[in-house]
């Protein structure tokens, strides 16, 4: 069974450095939409690139955007091959990993902004209301749009 | 009357998810997420079943 909360807990209790974005930082402001996904904003060193593989060992990590190569985490990219972003499939869930966010920008920026939240008993850094609605904007699906609603009415409260 | 901002939006859900913790609406999200889990199971292998599978209305 997918589970997005096990699969956060993962990335939290390896200590990768990360900050949360897209529908599930959404649904962490208040919104109400379901998402499918977990979306983060990280740095895609070799480092933090082995952290991840530590971490997700254990639920098949693989590519997913290409029908016809869907090559394990584990073994993919080789050593010295830079990666921009990650997009998974996992045994618990789908994860995005974007080292940039249009049109906020890179995750020294969006990080600088982003809130600390406490769960599953570690401090998980969420990208900002102001900046996450600037993403929303910036999005043409219905479903986006929606969701920018729903931010806009709580940057209200 | 509702203005612009608050048009097609359900505020009380707002309200709601701004009375509990932010853990507690990722634990609610989680049940919601497996709910929906289950319907699209069970749509995937009604259209199967179906005679027409093109009617999924998902699939048009």
């Amino acid at each position: 069974m997918q589970n997005l909360n096990t699969l956060l807990k993962t990335l939290l209790e390896n200590k990768i450095d990360f900050v949360l974005i897209g529908g599930y930082a959404a649904v962490l402001h208040g919104a109400t939409q379901v998402t499918q996904d977990i979306d983060i904003c990280a740095v895609l060193s070799e480092e933090n690139l082995e952290k991840f593989r530590i971490a997700l060992k254990d639920y098949d990590p693989r590519y997913r955007m290409n029908p016809n190569f869907k090559p394990s985490l584990l073994d993919y990219p080789p050593p010295n091959q830079k990666s921009e972003n990650l997009y998974l499939t996992t045994t618990i869930g789908i994860l995005d990993v974007l080292n940039k966010v249009h049109p906020v920008g890179d995750f020294q920026r969006i990080n600088s902004k982003a809130v600390s939240v406490n769960l599953f008993g570690h401090l998980c850094k969420v990208i900002s209301l102001d900046d996450l609605i600037e993403v929303k904007k910036s999005m043409t699906r219905e479903k986006d749009k929606s969701i920018l609603k729903e931010l806009l009415n709580l940057k209200k409260n | 009357m509702k203005n612009d901002l608050d048009k097609d939006i359900d505020l009380s859900v707002i309200q709601y998810n701004l009375s509990i913790t932010p853990e507690e609406r990722l634990i609610n999200h989680q049940l919601a997420f497996e709910t929906l889990q289950e319907i699209l199971k069970a749509r995937e292998e009604l259209y199967a079943k179906s005679e027409h599978p093109t009617q999924d209305p998902a699939r048009k």
